[in-house]
């Protein structure tokens, strides 16, 4: 690196002028700056930034009590994926379940999933709902489905939703007999759930498909 | 006659060796410089105690500001208070601030396409950079207390002290090697079951290293390296691997307080040094650390909100600015502590080879 530095050094008093000209631009540009967030911070805070405040929290914290799902999950959706905490994507797909924003919601839900941060069976029941809801469905994303309800219910085995909807996913991807134990499952915990027993029906070869 | 006493360097006792040729005082030096504070306060910032962390809730954004803030903007306030600095690193001191002031706009303007491997640099560089100071620091601590490290024990020393590095970029969740590799390959079960064997042997190496380092530099070199030295890599190891959740913020502050010891010492003896200074100790000290908590204010705190001001969302002005004032000092801290055979403030590190008495500077 100290190479690199010695082929920039200004040769000439022309680069020397240079040098110094760009050096008093940055000072100025990050004084200007600098001054400009204090008085944003005054104009709009009252007060000048302040130590103890996390911005970041609080602006988020302020668009969710005025109930704007929609601005909460952009802009949680871009600070996501700059930085992907665990909290700020368990955030995003909060904001984006409200929002109806899909493409947000599994994007949380995927990068949970795939970074091994996700503890919850909701977050895989979520993510693998949205995989069987796509219009353009593949077989790929219906047998990740099985994977990620399978997952979900490891981590809780009493959901009707997640047994119904694994059944679905066994439907889909062609293994009937499995598909009708998990829809018997999701019966025996939620006797009244239609989509079961309409399921169930499909997967004995009661109905046809 | 044993290797140890053939040496050049003045005969020490071993306690003295053990304890080195350090800066202040013992307790200065092995508390904030050695990384010992951050191992008494483990328990507290760890969570183990049972209790709230009264740190996390109402003191930890003043502990941020006087020691992480202040600590990245005391590579600059070195680098523009260290004499010969302009004409050494022209490019650096004049150029280098307003393009990443440039860089940072742009990160900021494409946040998803580029914001994001900003802060995947920044994430995969940090480790690498306090793993790096705690090598360093090691080797200074050594050549000072007069254990010339023979060039073996350097490498060896330095691959022991990379370990936290490489347990990070590792097994990091979202920098490092999942920042660089798609999520596809962390999937594969041939790449997860290498990475679970990894992992135990690397934990085990990282409090091991320092220890089997200090046993070969006692066998091979003409001293015995300072306690202080592996104290340094396994507090660094304990700040990645047992703080894991708020590595990125415990680590910060207590590598802050680390490196804010050892520039304000560099700084005194710099400014000390200058012909017609007429002023003390405690008056360079605090100018230099005002200083410092001045610049961190503008930049942490004053800087994002111009940014959201200019019509740029929270989340990219914070997180961006941040990303950006890590790898500017990263950056900057590769060139301030090279010390040619011309620089000062290598007589600091030097020193120690000639002289045997006194424990402190």
């Amino acid at each position: 690196m100290s190479s690199l530095t010695a082929n920039f050094a200004p040769e000439t008093p022309f680069g020397r002028r240079v040098y110094r000209l760009t050096f008093v631009v940055g000072v100025v540009v990050f004084v200007g700056l600098a001054l400009a967030g204090i008085a944003y911070s005054l104009l709009f805070d009252h007060r000048p930034p302040d130590l103890s405040t996390n911005y970041l929290a609080r602006h988020f914290l302020a668009l969710a009590e005025q109930e704007d799902h929609a601005a909460l999950s952009a802009e949680l959706r871009i600070t996501a994926e700059i930085d992907p905490q665990p909290q700020m994507l368990e955030n995003l797909a909060r904001a984006a379940a409200r929002a109806n924003d899909q493409e947000s919601l599994r994007f949380a839900l995927t990068r949970l999933i795939e970074s091994g941060m996700a503890t919850d069976a909701g977050s895989y029941l979520g993510l693998a709902t949205l995989l069987l809801r796509q219009p353009d469905l593949k077989v790929g994303d219906a047998t990740s489905a099985v994977s990620y309800l399978q997952e979900s219910l490891r981590l809780d085995p009493d959901q009707a939703v997640a047994n119904n909807n694994l059944g679905t996913a066994f439907l889909l991807v062609g293994q009937p007999d499995q598909a009708a134990a998990a829809f018997r499952r999701a019966l025996e915990l939620d006797p009244g759930l239609e989509s079961a027993k309409t399921g169930l029906d499909l997967a004995t070869g009661t109905t046809a498909p | 006659m044993s290797r140890r006493s053939d040496t050049a360097a003045p005969e020490r006792s071993i306690q003295q060796g053990l304890v080195g040729r350090l800066f202040v005082h013992p307790l200065f030096d092995y508390l904030l410089i050695g990384g010992g504070l951050s191992l008494m306060t483990l328990p507290i910032v760890a969570g183990w105690t049972g209790g709230q962390n009264v740190f996390a809730e109402t003191s930890l954004p003043y502990i941020l500001f006087a020691s992480t803030m202040a600590h990245f903007a005391s590579s600059t306030v070195r680098l523009y208070t260290k004499p010969q600095a302009t004409a050494s690193w022209p490019f650096l001191t004049m150029v280098f601030p307003l393009l990443a002031l440039a860089v940072l706009t742009l990160c900021i303007s494409q946040p998803q396409r580029l914001g994001a491997h900003l802060q995947g640099l920044y994430l995969t560089w940090s480790p690498y950079h306090y793993a790096a100071q705690a090598y360093g620091l090691t080797v200074m601590y050594c050549y000072r207390s007069g254990c010339l490290l023979p060039a073996a024990d350097k490498k060896l020393l330095w691959w022991v002290s990379m370990l936290p590095f490489f347990f990070s970029f590792l097994f990091s969740t979202y920098s490092g090697a999942r920042w660089l590799l798609p999520a596809a390959v962390f999937s594969n079960p041939v790449v997860e079951a290498g990475l679970a064997a990894i992992r135990p042997v690397l934990s085990v190496l990282v409090f091991l290293g320092p220890v089997a380092v200090f046993f070969k530099v006692w066998r091979s070199a003409p001293a015995v390296m300072p306690l202080i030295g592996p104290l340094m890599l396994i507090a660094n190891g304990i700040w990645w691997l047992l703080l894991s959740f708020d590595a990125f913020v415990w680590a910060t502050v207590f590598h802050g307080l680390q490196y804010l010891a050892i520039v304000v010492i560099f700084h005194l003896k710099d400014q000390r040094d200058l012909p017609g200074n007429h002023h003390g100790t405690a008056f360079h000290v605090v100018k230099f650390y005002g200083l410092c908590l001045l610049l961190g204010y503008g930049l942490f705190k004053c800087l994002p909100l111009a940014y959201v001001w200019a019509g740029f969302g929270f989340g990219e002005s914070l997180l961006l600015v941040t990303a950006a004032i890590n790898l500017h000092h990263f950056i900057v801290d590769a060139y301030i502590w090279r010390l040619k055979k011309s620089d000062p403030n290598r007589r600091i590190v030097d020193e120690g080879l000639g002289l045997g008495d006194g424990q402190t500077v």
